[in-house]
């Protein structure tokens, strides 16, 4: 084989400066960020986009450690060394995919969705490729289709609610009235009595005591020794009833912490299964299996009500759907769990309902998708769960269906917030 | 103050690098031999990545391409504190004072490298 001649080599090394000059114009045209380290974790390139975010020219940043340049915060707090994308790239080599918070210069903060992967180019270790993408507006405005859909969702169950809360008020008031009416027999007797024994009066008439007793007779004091009691009693559960009502309604659109925290997630379920009630009970019987032995789960907590509702209400319209379907007059069947899997929280929805037909399968989580009628839900409620799941939660969700059967959805979430090494 | 290619081919006190399209050194003065310890012998032919640390050798090759290709300076004619790194592999802060201009057709890359 002829060795390559100088005019040749040369001819490539020309051939290869326009390459690289292509490369650096297009990667600086582009909005995300770019950057990469050599295996020490010093960065080696990066684009115009990049400097803009640090606030440098990359002149003065290049040489210098990542982690200095990109201090970078989780779920409010710093991210440590060994955690930094970087360290996870360069030392575990593993790929990164997470979204992180980062201040500016100027004091702005901003979402970055940081992609990262190893690769070795030589024998001197493993070298990282970075990609950040501002997901700040992004973000927010997920936020406010989020919140807009919590309106949408109060809204539509407010009826229900309405509902819920006027049986046991309907009984509280029935109650009401007949202890109403009841007291003033009682009313009655005790003036009588007053009247009869009164203090003036050393011993009643005759006359006086034939009163008291009729008056005592006109009162059914064996009816009221057994339903007076009962009808306080029931007026107590009404109010009681009321204030369990209330109290999700309450717990559900006001969850306390609109960050990361640590959570009961039973309790949030039951809120979500109690505030949905009237969307499902007409049309399926719910089985609650929650899980007691379930530690406090890390999430947004009104994040994940919004979830727990969600799933809930799609099952209750699948059944209803079903129901209508087959002409069947008996009620379908929804049940809800919650366990822990390893070192995950996981909560299925199991719905009797039409299952999910094959060819919208895959279109089931896309933004304002949906089979409902005007009215009925306006498609974003799975691809609200499927955002706060996997893109806020780094969860997943998933489906299985059978025609005619039923859908299962099964949401999994890290208990801790993060995930572990094992499951990236 | 701008410099042009002449100015540096005369300048003597400053160290002074000049390389062609393909980045390979076809000029140095007596004072980047005093200052750096490259002999002409030793530094004409070779590539400019010789007085550029490891880490930033990346940056230039992406740097250097794109002005060849595009003609559009970013960093030229201006004082630019930079790493630089002398025949020893030590590794120093110098200004550099980068230039181009386009002779016979083709582009010639000049700079000054003084240390800090």
């Amino acid at each position: 084989m002829q060795p390559a001649t100088l005019e040749s080599l040369q001819r490539q090394l020309t051939h290869l400066r326009q390459t690289f000059g292509k490369m650096e114009l297009a990667m600086d045209s582009v909005t995300q960020a770019i950057v990469w380290t050599n295996n020490q974790g010093q960065i080696e390139w990066c684009n115009g986009r990049f400097d803009a975010l640090i606030g440098q020219l990359h002149l003065y940043i290049l040489g210098k450690k990542l982690t200095e340049i990109l201090p970078l915060f989780l779920n409010g707090t710093a991210v440590e060394d060994s955690k930094h994308p970087l360290n996870l790239v360069v030392k575990e080599g593993q790929r990164v995919n997470e979204i992180y918070k980062f201040e500016t210069k100027e004091g702005d903060w901003l979402s970055l969705e940081i992609s990262g992967r190893p690769f070795t180019p030589n024998t001197f270790g493993t070298s990282a490729v970075f990609t950040l993408t501002d997901v700040t507006e992004k973000r927010k405005m997920e936020a406010r289709l989020l919140n807009s859909q919590k309106l949408e969702s109060v809204g539509s169950l407010a009826a229900g609610i309405a509902h819920e809360l006027n049986t046991p008020i309907q009984y509280v008031a029935d109650n009401l009235r007949f202890l109403a009416e009841e007291v003033k027999g009682y009313h009655d007797f005790i003036e009588r009595f007053y009247q009869t024994f009164s203090e003036e009066t050393t011993c009643p008439t005759e006359q006086a005591l034939m009163e008291f007793k009729e008056v005592g007779k006109s009162i059914d004091f064996e009816f009221l020794r057994e339903e007076v009691p009962r009808a306080i009693e029931q007026s107590l559960e009404g109010a009681a009833q009321v204030a369990r009502i209330v109290s999700s309604v309450k717990a559900f659109s006001h969850p306390g912490s609109t960050e990361m925290a640590f959570s009961n997630m039973n309790a949030a379920v039951e809120n979500a299964v109690n505030v949905s009630r009237n969307e499902w009970k007409y049309a399926a019987n719910l089985e609650l299996n929650l899980d007691k032995s379930i530690p406090e789960v890390k999430c947004n907590l009104g994040e994940m009500n919004q979830v727990f509702l969600n799933l809930i209400v799609n099952a209750a319209h699948a059944v209803d759907d079903a129901n209508k379907a087959t002409g069947s007059t008996e009620k379908g069947k929804i049940i809800v769990s919650t366990k822990v899997e390893g070192d995950e929280f996981v909560y299925s929805v199991q719905d009797s309902g039409t299952g999910i037909p094959e060819n919208i399968r895959k279109r089931l989580f896309d933004p304002f998708f949906t089979t409902k009628p005007p009215g009925r839900g306006t498609g974003q409620g799975l691809h609200i769960a499927h955002e706060v799941v996997v893109s806020n939660h780094s969860g997943s969700i998933d489906f299985e269906t059978e025609l005619g059967k039923g859908t299962t959805f099964i949401v999994r979430l890290p208990i801790k917030g993060v995930k572990s090494p094992s499951n990236n | 103050m701008s410099f042009t290619l002449d100015d540096l081919r005369k300048e003597e006190t400053k160290p002074v690098v000049i390389v062609d399209a393909q980045g390979i050194i076809t000029y140095i003065n007596q004072a980047f031999i005093d200052v750096y310890g490259w002999t002409k012998e030793e530094a004409l032919g070779q590539a400019l990545t010789i007085i550029i640390p490891d880490e930033l050798h990346d940056a230039h090759h992406m740097g250097f391409s794109r002005f060849i290709t595009t003609g559009e300076p970013k960093i030229m004619h201006t004082p630019l504190s930079l790493k630089a790194r002398n025949k020893a592999g030590e590794v120093f802060d110098a200004e550099h004072y980068i230039l181009g201009e386009k002779v016979d057709g083709e582009w010639v890359i000049a700079a000054s490298v003084t240390p800090l």
